[in-house]
């Protein structure tokens, strides 16, 4: 009987032990690598980039590295055609300080603004030598259809607003934006003033919400009538004298990815369902040598009137007779 | 589809072979053929022990209970008959000069369950079986492992050696380093696409309609084709043939039923079906995640069958139906279905005095898979898979008891699959096409000692436009160097025409998207080496050792770079496995053994980067002992335990540029979010598994109706095996806790 009782109570503790946790790391040896990104804007002659080292913590949460990973001092170039454009350090002031308290590191030049299908690469040299290459290329217009996109404000055919263009290619994405313009007295001075449009205006779990725009690879922009309507209410909300507002029109404008742009975007909004566990993350980068993206896209912009008849609804004056 | 041009010529030569295996039988022998089934339901009794006493003469029926013995001198004999579990039959027979003695072997349930086990030690096995690589299961050897929630074959099949899973919450499996997609399911000779209930925890066959189970890990012959790595052969149950019955089970996650019963004088018939009651159980699969996922399957068979005196003719015709659902009221949830539709009719007959056997089927196999994201993020899928097959098989046993096999298959294949992956972009394509190969083999089982089984396949139309071997040729070997040592050796080609587009970095996946190999790509092939080593040291207990190496070529895996709709869905890699298995069976009267011991390695090619897949472990061993106490008492222990499966190592962090709008964020872009920087692909190891099974079963008479009751508890130790951690929090995700649970079966 007391053989029995320490045999089990052997088995006991044998059995605790092996079905406990076993101490495991799932990290490899942590070496440091680099990410530049610099996205070029058609629209400008300012180009921006940054650069910045990886970094590790002790456990999992990366939020507790408080370390400013992002370097200065490092010598970035672009060449476009037989030009070569230098970035020049800087710094700025963060609008979000909860990680890093320093100004963020970043690198300009004010005088590039590439043409259309223009190739352009880029090369950063680190101190320590270490070399990060990009290529890009400026995206091309895109060609309006303005046969079928709406021409006033709101749609006489349709539930919602449209504007539609023609794809450069499928994998293109596109950002849109519908910009209402309007005059505001204040004072006796007559101040012109904008606001954006979004793309909806739903109740949602009992909260009317607005919705904005994303980037998107369809090749048309939707905004609802309950937007429109949103926004014509909101510009004058609180005044009532309404009749010191004129909407001059509005203004649809459209920015074109190029591709490592629209690789990347799309790379970032990945969404799986509930169930599936899907445990390796890809992640895209077109940088030879690190991590992060050189990309570019260019502006283009539509203009739309506003219908009188609409305009006057909200007590507004309209500036088309 | 491609059509080759060399049709006519291997045409003639399977013809010409199949008009050469007309039999004229020797002078003064004479073929006895027959079946073996249970005297109360008529049910089969697959592999079932056939001697003719005081000769060398016998064979073991196979998995629908046939049986053949040709070249017996004609004169009376006695024949002895035994099957695991029933009590063994001397019958007397007279096998007449140049006739074959058609006969049914009826053998009645063992009432002592100590006979049970004796009756495994008489098993009879020809010494130059061609078998490697083939495991034999009857419903009954499944019964007695540890049922888990619920008795399920595919879990069963984990307790092979070569048979690799990524987790106990899965039921999927991959065999000697190749993918689960190359694994061919066969339910009574039709393709099951996607074998699975609820994300793949459960297998879609319920056991209660199951009769016989074969299990080809590699080496395997000349008739099954299709996959590269193995094929698992159901073949359910034909019903009772003499009395109407029913049974009932419940368990801690389904509820199913069974009716049974003769159809006329010579027919039967077997209605299952099971669906789920107690969901809540699948939150222990999946992390205490809500999953409210419905499933149920149904299973309908029929069957006609007349015996003459020297012949037998049996259709049979199957219906089944799955389905899992998972719908959400709220709109913003996505809502998930899939269903396996299958039909098959099978004509068998085995020809009137002459020792051929020939089986023709009809089958159909539909799978619709469905995501629909409603107002959700989530990503749409969808994917329908519609196979027609027709296909002959004519078997002949020469007087020498050498035999040949030769058939066809023709199948017609559709696939539509419409999905996004995670970025956005689309799959979408449309696909059929025809495939018709003809296979032909011979096996050499004249000598005593020595076996072979060499045949080929013939593709004569591929779906994939870049086909694979024209020819698949396989020889399967065995050699008797001594009384109860046996030397064997395998060698074959294998293609794969039908693919999956699944992210194999998902170790949970709804359901495996099925399509033909795109035109891009040639289809995949591989070749199969196995040696092996069978001693059988005393009674009842066996050795079996097996050495493989395999190559895979051409395999489609998914391309993770595509950024585009245009962009390709695959790249095509290659691998290769290879390893050694041991399997020690211990057979004795109220006590069963076995332990297996395999060691592999398995590697894949892509893109040039070489990597081990996320099932590559190392070392695995699996144990099961099964004591039966009488009185209705059984019990049996299990314990797993393999070396860590691969991951990919965490190297840092680093903060990624995201943004949603750029024409207010344009000065710096956007945010940055901390992003992690992974190590080399799969090069790290989860820490080893173990996990320790219990099972005690109770078999008792209740007025008229016989219950089973079973408790299990799995992982009895509460070992906290790792499934994976999550990248972002470093939140590690333990498989099963302890789970105690619990069934009950009645039958009337």
């Amino acid at each position: 009987m007391r053989n029995i009782f320490i045999f089990i109570v052997l088995s006991i503790v044998i059995l605790t032990n092996i079905g406990c946790e076993e101490d495991f790391s799932p990290r490899t040896t942590y070496k440091e690598r680099y990410i530049l990104n610099c996205i070029i804007r058609g629209d400008t002659s300012l180009q921006t980039a940054t650069l910045a080292h990886t970094y590790n913590v002790e456990g999992y949460d990366p939020y507790v590295n408080t370390e400013d990973p992002f370097i200065g001092g490092a010598d970035i170039r672009i060449w476009h055609k037989d030009d070569v454009y230098f970035f020049h350090d800087s710094t700025i002031d963060r609008t979000d300080t909860s990680r890093y308290n320093a100004p963020m590191k970043f690198y300009y030049n004010n005088n590039f603004k590439p043409g259309t299908d223009d190739p352009i690469e880029i090369r950063a040299v680190l101190l320590s030598g270490k070399i990060l290459l990009g290529f890009s290329k400026l995206p091309k217009p895109v060609k309006f259809d303005l046969i079928n996109s709406d021409k006033r404000i709101p749609s006489q055919e349709n539930p919602d607003f449209r504007f539609i263009w023609q794809s450069n290619t499928s994998i293109t994405w596109y950002l849109a934006r519908l910009q209402l313009y309007y005059y505001k007295i204040e004072n006796g001075v007559q101040v012109r003033k904008s606001i954006e449009v979004p793309a909806k205006y739903d109740l949602e779990n009992g909260v009317w919400t607005t919705v904005y725009p994303k980037p998107s690879r369809t090749n048309r922009a939707l905004f609802s009538n309950a937007a429109l309507d949103y926004v014509m209410n909101k510009i004058s909300e609180g005044d009532l004298n309404k009749s010191d507002y004129t909407i001059l029109g509005a203004v649809l404008e459209l920015l074109i990815f190029d591709e490592n742009l629209s690789k990347y975007y799309s790379s970032l909004n990945g969404f799986l369902d509930d169930y599936t566990i899907r445990v390796d993350q890809a992640d895209y980068t077109n940088i030879e040598g690190g991590f992060g993206i050189f990309a570019s896209y260019i502006k283009q912009q539509s203009g739309a009137g506003v219908e009188p008849e609409y305009v006057q609804s909200f007590g507004y004056k309209s500036n088309i007779p | 589809m491609k059509c080759k041009k060399f049709f006519l010529l291997p045409s003639l030569i399977i013809v010409f072979l199949l008009i050469a295996s007309a039999q004229i039988f020797p002078q003064g022998r004479g073929t006895l053929r027959g079946v073996v089934v249970d005297a109360q339901s008529g049910e089969a009794l697959p592999y079932s022990n056939v001697l003719i006493e005081k000769t060398n003469l016998g064979t073991s029926a196979d998995l629908k209970g046939n049986f053949t013995i040709t070249g017996v001198p004609a004169k009376d004999y006695s024949i002895r008959v035994s099957f695991l579990g029933y009590e063994t039959k001397h019958l007397n027979v007279t096998i007449k000069a140049n006739q074959v003695t058609q006969i049914t072997v009826e053998l009645s349930s063992s009432k002592v369950e100590l006979q049970t086990i004796e009756k495994i030690g008489e098993k009879y096995e020809r010494p130059n079986e061609t078998d490697l690589g083939l495991q034999k299961l009857t419903i009954r050897q499944i019964e007695m492992l540890p049922k888990g929630v619920e008795t399920d074959i595919f879990r069963s099949l984990q307790f092979l050696p070569g048979v690799q899973t990524t987790g106990d919450v899965s039921a999927r499996y991959y065999v000697r380093g190749g993918g689960s997609n190359q694994n061919l399911v066969l339910l009574n000779g039709v393709s099951v696409y996607n074998p699975f209930h609820a994300l793949g925890l459960f297998s879609i066959i319920d056991p209660e309609m199951i009769n016989a189970v074969e299990f080809y890990k590699g080496g395997f012959t000349a008739e099954n084709g299709g996959r590269l790595s193995s094929v698992l052969n159901l073949v359910t149950k034909d019903g009772n043939k003499n009395r109407y019955a029913a049974n009932a089970n419940l368990s801690f996650l389904t509820g199913k039923a069974a009716v049974e019963g003769p159809l006329g004088s010579s027919g039967s018939f077997l209605l299952t079906g099971r669906r789920t009651l107690f969901n809540n159980t699948l939150k222990k699969f999946l992390n205490f995640k809500d999953a409210p996922f419905e499933f149920h399957d149904i299973s309908l068979k029929a069957n006609y069958s007349s015996t003459g005196t020297a012949s037998l003719t049996k259709l049979s015709l199957h219906g089944f139906n799955s389905q899992d659902r998972l719908l959400n009221e709220n709109p913003e949830k996505a809502d998930y279905r899939w269903t396996n539709n299958i039909f098959g009719a099978t004509w068998f007959q085995a020809w009137e005095d002459v020792p051929i056997y020939s089986e023709t089927f009809l089958s159909i196999s539909n799978f619709e898979g469905e995501v629909s994201p409603n107002l959700s993020d989530v990503k749409p899928k969808k994917n329908i898979v519609s196979d027609i097959t027709f296909r002959t098989d004519f078997t002949n046993i020469y007087e020498s008891r050498d035999e040949i096999k030769v058939g066809y298959k023709l199948t017609s294949f559709k696939s539509e699959i419409n999905l996004e992956n995670l970025q956005g972009n689309r799959t979408s394509a449309s696909d059929k096409g025809l495939h018709f190969s003809v296979y032909g083999k011979y096996r050499f089982l004249r000598f005593e000692d020595f076996g072979a089984d060499i045949g080929t396949r013939i593709n004569f139309i591929s779906l994939a436009k870049k086909s694979a071997s024209f020819l698949e040729p396989r020889i399967n070997l065995t050699y008797n160097i001594f009384p109860g040592i046996s030397l064997k050796g395998a060698w074959g080609i294998y293609t794969q025409e039908l693919i999956t587009l699944v992210n194999e970095d998902e170790i949970i996946s709804l359901f495996e998207p099925w399509l033909i190999t795109p035109d891009y790509l040639n289809a995949s092939e591989a070749i199969h080496y196995v040696g092996g080593l069978s001693i059988k040291l005393f009674e009842g207990l066996t050795f079996d050792t097996e050495v493989y190496y395999k190559l895979l070529k051409n395999t489609a895996e998914i391309n993770d770079k595509k950024a585009d709709d245009i962009d390709r869905d695959f790249v095509q890699g290659s691998g290769k496995a290879y390893g050694a298995e041991f399997f020690v069976q211990y057979l004795q009267p109220a006590v069963q053994f076995t332990a297996s011991y395999s060691l592999s390695w398995s590697y894949k090619n892509v893109d040039g980067w070489l990597s081990y897949p996320k099932y590559d472990s190392r070392h695995n061993v699996t144990t099961n002992l099964t004591v039966l106490f009488g009185s209705g008492w059984e019990a049996s222990v299990s314990w797993f335990f393999n070396s860590g499966l691969p991951f990919t190592q965490i190297e840092g962090f680093y903060d990624k540029l995201y943004f949603d709008d750029l024409f207010y964020s344009s000065g710096l872009y956007g945010y940055y979010k901390p992003f992690t920087v992974l190590g080399d692909k799969n090069l790290g190891r989860l820490p080893t598994y173990h996990r320790l099974d219990l099972n005690v079963t109770k078999k008792f008479t209740l007025f008229f109706a016989d219950v089973a009751i079973s408790a299990s508890v799995l992982n009895t130790y509460d070992r906290k095996n790792i499934f994976y951690f999550e990248r972002d929090t470093g939140e590690r995700v333990n498989m099963l806790p302890i789970l105690p649970t619990a069934t009950i079966r009645i039958e009337l």
